[in-house]
């Protein structure tokens, strides 16, 4: 049985001899204080940090019964492809998305029956009003752009999103550092600590949305987070009425991807503040697991208004909820030069007189 | 009775003891002669010829006569391990350097071992030259002096004393104050005209710095024109109000944190030590600078002196 074990210094590489038994021992080439037992376990906590398992029960959505599916019509836009739903009561005249005509395509099939629906609670005026308001105090926006665009044209849209449930259980390790620093006649010192710091724990995540829908840009959908699940209720064919439902075309296998990224930074970012007391804090790995995965079938209320200026589409979208309203707006280059060079003189006028003042009192 | 006469005793013992050490203090501290021992170059160094030596000495002897002060410049190998200051001043006192009753004069002592040199002046020459003025004469002789034209430093020094001190003597003190171009309160005048008949252009650099009312404006109008840019650009940026997210931070189920290990071990440690830097270098600031005047301190014979210096 070995009575000594060969180990480097983790600060200058040199070769440490240490007896079993002792904890912390100087390096006997850059006087690093070193626990050698500490440091062989931590090879072994990394070595041993198991692989992110993030899966979910694919059971999410319901078939449609006889009598709904027949109540359900379809409509497809000749121009951008984009396939609505709508009940009979409820015709379509013009695509949401590129605002061509769309036409009448048949009956619904091949799609799953959401689980739950928000149903609309702000109306068209509430959409227009927000929409004249995100319009305001914009300087840099072209002046014809706000006459431009067919206000009317606004519409609602339920958008369907896969929703993810999870109970994760992390495991993080962390690197971490503290400094002290004090001084004497001749000299500072700066002494610099190094931790190996571990967390792991559950945290619970609840319908984090992924749209279903190629046509919504997915950066406009996550603009407009997040949703009030508490309000949400069973689907039922007659929230339909007077609104237009898109038509999923992203499977819930494919867009877990990006709500697992999202819990996985999430739970990270959630222990890492359980740690503290450090000048720096490196992730060094992380596993993430979920215990009962489950996925579910949303729709959700979007007012959704497409204007296209000067050969650029631009898709404006309110939260049918809670009235968040999002779209990047174009940026009149003229304007922007006008403003530069208009605040120049003001802030010029300043910069000379602080230079003036440094020249004479300092 | 008895016990106040004994109190009254033990006081006076303690006064005379008090006294003589005092006395004895003085008496360690050597005497200060009344007249100067010493010429008003001493080359000990050994850096000037012999030919500049005289001339240099009798340039000292009329400059000194013209100011009523001794205006003396010392060169030493090493100042046998005292501090350049410490030796400096002692040299002046113990040697009788200075005119008048409070010995006036300014000594400019060089010690070769270490490239030291140090400036102390004495009686009214602290007030005459200030720390802003032997700055000023350090920045016109210390190009010289690094370059080894000892006697073209010296010359210089021995000029720029005069300056000051006369100006002084005149009832102007040249100080921080009194350098910008502007100021009508005559001050720095003399030493500006003086300085353009010396025809000393590095002084002049130093000296009057006018404000370059073009240059600065053009700056302004950049530090304007970036500020302006960062603040239209921020007004851009309002414009901009789709982003993706990369968390789930609203979707946390409230209250569902629940750590089951927490565990910081302590791996290991290591010092580094950076030298703290020596403040006395050439063109540091000095004590009472920043309020004008002169940063004084005492020789070992009590005499105050004023000055600094540092390496060339």
């Amino acid at each position: 049985m070995a009575t000594t074990l060969d180990y480097k210094c983790p600060h200058c590489g040199g070769k440490l001899e240490f007896q079993p038994g002792t904890e912390q021992m100087q390096c006997p080439y850059c006087d690093s204080v070193v626990d050698v037992a500490a440091l062989q376990n931590l090879d072994e906590v990394l070595k041993n940090t198991p692989a992110d398992e993030m899966h979910y029960h694919e059971d999410a959505g319901a078939e449609w019964s006889q009598d709904e599916q027949a109540a359900m019509q379809v409509y497809v836009c000749k121009s951008c492809g984009g396939e609505i739903i709508s009940d009979e009561n409820t015709a379509a005249t013009s695509c949401p998305f590129c605002g061509n005509p769309v036409v009448l395509s048949g009956r619904l099939s091949g799609v799953l029956k959401p689980d739950y629906v928000i149903p609309f609670q702000l109306d068209k005026k509430a959409a227009k009003d927000a929409l004249k308001k995100h319009l305001e105090g914009k300087r840099l926006l072209p002046k014809v752009f706000k006459s431009e665009h067919h206000i009317d044209e606004i519409k609602g849209i339920y958008v369907p999103f896969w929703l993810f449930d999870a109970s994760a259980q992390a495991d993080l390790n962390f690197k971490g550092t503290r400094t002290r620093m004090w001084s004497d006649s001749k000299f500072n010192y700066t002494e610099t600590s190094h931790f190996a710091i571990h967390r792991s724990g559950s945290l619970g995540f609840q319908n984090v949305p992924v749209d279903g829908s190629q046509k919504m840009a997915d950066d406009l959908m996550e603009s407009i987070e997040p949703f009030d699940f508490s309000k949400a209720v069973d689907f039922q064919t007659a929230y339909l009425s007077g609104f237009f439902a898109d038509k999923y075309d992203v499977g819930a296998e494919e867009s877990k991807a990006h709500a697992n990224a999202r819990i996985k930074q999430s739970a990270e970012s959630a222990f890492r503040d359980t740690v503290d007391g450090y000048n720096t804090l490196t992730l060094e790995n992380s596993s993430v697991r979920f215990q009962n995965g489950k996925a579910k079938y949303a729709l959700y209320p979007v007012w959704l208004l497409n204007t296209t200026w000067r050969g650029k589409q631009y898709t404006f979208a309110m939260n049918g909820q809670t009235g968040k309203f999002v779209g990047d707006l174009p940026v009149d280059n003229g304007r922007f030069w006008k403003y530069v060079l208009a605040f120049t003189p003001a802030y010029g006028a300043v910069a000379f007189g602080i230079l003036w003042l440094l020249h004479h009192f300092f | 009775m008895k016990r106040l006469q004994k109190q009254t005793l033990t006081l006076l013992l303690s006064v005379m003891l008090l006294l003589s050490l005092c006395a004895g203090a003085f008496a360690a501290a050597g005497e200060i002669p009344a007249d100067r021992q010493k010429p008003l170059l001493v080359d000990d160094a050994d850096l000037l010829s012999d030919s500049e030596e005289t001339a240099l000495l009798a340039l000292l002897e009329q400059k000194s006569e013209t100011v009523q002060a001794d205006i003396a410049v010392v060169t030493v190998e090493d100042t046998d391990g005292a501090d350049v200051a410490d030796y400096a001043m002692d040299y002046y006192d113990y040697n009788g350097y200075g005119q008048g009753d409070d010995n006036d004069g300014v000594l400019l002592l060089i010690s070769m071992a270490e490239r030291d040199y140090w400036i102390t002046t004495t009686g009214f020459c602290i007030e005459a030259i200030t720390d802003y003025g032997r700055e000023t004469i350090e920045g016109d002789f210390l190009p010289a002096l690094s370059a080894g034209s000892y006697a073209d430093a010296f010359r210089t020094f021995a000029a720029g004393c005069e300056t000051l001190i006369q100006s002084a003597r005149e009832g102007n003190v040249y100080d921080y104050y009194s350098s910008d171009s502007d100021s009508d309160n005559g001050y720095g005048g003399y030493y500006n005209d003086a300085y353009e008949y010396f025809g000393s252009d590095a002084f002049s650099g130093t000296v009057s710095r006018p404000f370059n009312a073009g240059a600065s404006l053009v700056i302004a109008l950049v530090i304007g024109f970036v500020l302006s840019l960062i603040t239209v650009s921020a007004m851009k940026g309002k414009l901009k109000t789709v982003h993706r997210r990369y968390e789930a931070s609203n979707y946390v189920v409230p209250g569902s944190l629940a750590l089951q290990q927490s565990e910081d071990r302590f791996l290991y440690s290591n010092v580094t030590q950076t030298p703290i830097p020596r403040h006395d270098d050439n063109h540091s600031s000095h004590g009472g600078f920043s309020g004008g005047g002169s940063s004084v301190s005492f020789g070992s014979s009590g005499v105050s002196h004023g000055g600094g210096g540092g390496k060339f």
